[in-house]
């Protein structure tokens, strides 16, 4: 897990051009004596065990219950806003290179790949229904579905936040997300729709009337709601 | 394993008077339809030729022998083959984000 605070990582200051560094031993640097972890980028880390996701989850929900969903999509979505603007900064710096330069398949799995050594999970971005303005994320190993397990209903309202937040502000439009398949429904990954808001109130409406992942898809696909 | 040449086979190379286990590898072998022609003469029509049903008292060789394995094809010509996916568009390689940002 990440938190932002700026460090300094040795490994990276000596070899600041050097990509492949997503294993466990390059990616973060423990400092024993400040008792910190930094990772590649000069964010702080910190390790947490799967009870502060539990705990985190539950504790919300006993606050304010059904909202604890739009509360987790919130914090995710300011996450993806900064992150999105602290991930302008290091890209340029390592590849000498705007972020609105780049190819885009290449810059979306370079903003991933540290989330994937932080072990937020694996993900794959299907980007064929671009062209009418909607695109689908798929994610495996979900730290919150795989922790909170199979509770019937879609859980990574925080990951849903983080994806709008980090293409809200990368895209330059409003952009919202919604999970419309998780793991914790005993699918075995989670996908999730990212669009327009009237798109994705369209697919939140039809989960609520028990459309599942690929109903939504056809709907969406067939022009149901224009963006 | 109990089997004969000609029950695996449906060969008629086989001499009946001489049983199997007595003949030398060469002849054994050689009596193998190996290229799968010569089916054993069976005293049923095959499907193709009569539409009378198969009687379930048939054994399981007379049974399977009716069916034309190697002959044409009875029930539907093949499908043609169904047409390729379209190529993935040659804007994916250059795709900025720019050009993504257009699209929402």
């Amino acid at each position: 897990m990440a938190t932002t605070a700026d460090s300094t990582h040795l490994l990276q200051k000596k070899n600041p051009k050097k990509h492949n560094h997503y294993s466990f031993r390059d990616f973060f640097q423990f400092d024993a004596n400040k008792g910190t972890v930094t990772d590649w980028n000069g964010s702080r880390n910190i390790f947490t065990s799967e009870d502060f996701i539990i705990g985190l989850q539950e504790g919300l929900e006993e606050e304010v219950g059904p909202a604890s969903a739009a509360i987790m999509y919130s914090i995710g979505l300011e996450w993806g806003k900064q992150d999105s603007l602290f991930f302008d900064k290091w890209f340029e710096k390592e590849f000498d290179m705007s972020t609105r330069q780049a190819n885009l398949m290449f810059l979306l799995e370079t903003w991933w790949w540290p989330f994937t050594s932080q072990g937020w999970g694996r993900w794959e971005v299907d980007m064929s229904d671009r062209k009418q303005g909607f695109m689908f994320i798929n994610l495996f190993d979900s730290a919150v579905a795989r922790t909170l397990g199979d509770v019937g209903k879609p859980v990574c309202h925080l990951y849903a936040g983080l994806f709008a937040g980090f293409f809200t502000e990368m895209v330059r439009k409003q952009l919202s997300c919604i999970e419309i398949q998780c793991y914790s429904m005993g699918e075995t990954y989670c996908k999730f729709l990212l669009g327009g808001k009237e798109r994705i109130d369209a697919a939140a409406f039809w989960m609520n009337e028990g459309a599942t992942a690929r109903d939504i898809e056809k709907r969406l696909r067939a022009g149901e709601v224009k963006g | 394993m109990i089997a004969t040449a000609a029950s695996r086979n449906g060969t008629a190379a086989l001499n009946k008077a001489e049983p199997w286990q007595r003949q030398s590898v060469r002849q054994f072998f050689e009596s193998v339809s190996w290229e799968g022609p010569q089916l054993q003469q069976v005293n049923v029509q095959t499907s193709s030729a009569s539409s009378a049903p198969m009687r379930l008292s048939m054994s399981v060789q007379t049974f399977f022998d009716t069916f034309p394995w190697d002959g044409s094809p009875e029930i539907a010509v093949p499908m043609a083959p169904l047409s390729q996916p379209p190529e993935p568009a040659a804007e994916d390689d250059t795709l900025t984000l720019d050009a993504f940002s257009e699209l929402f």
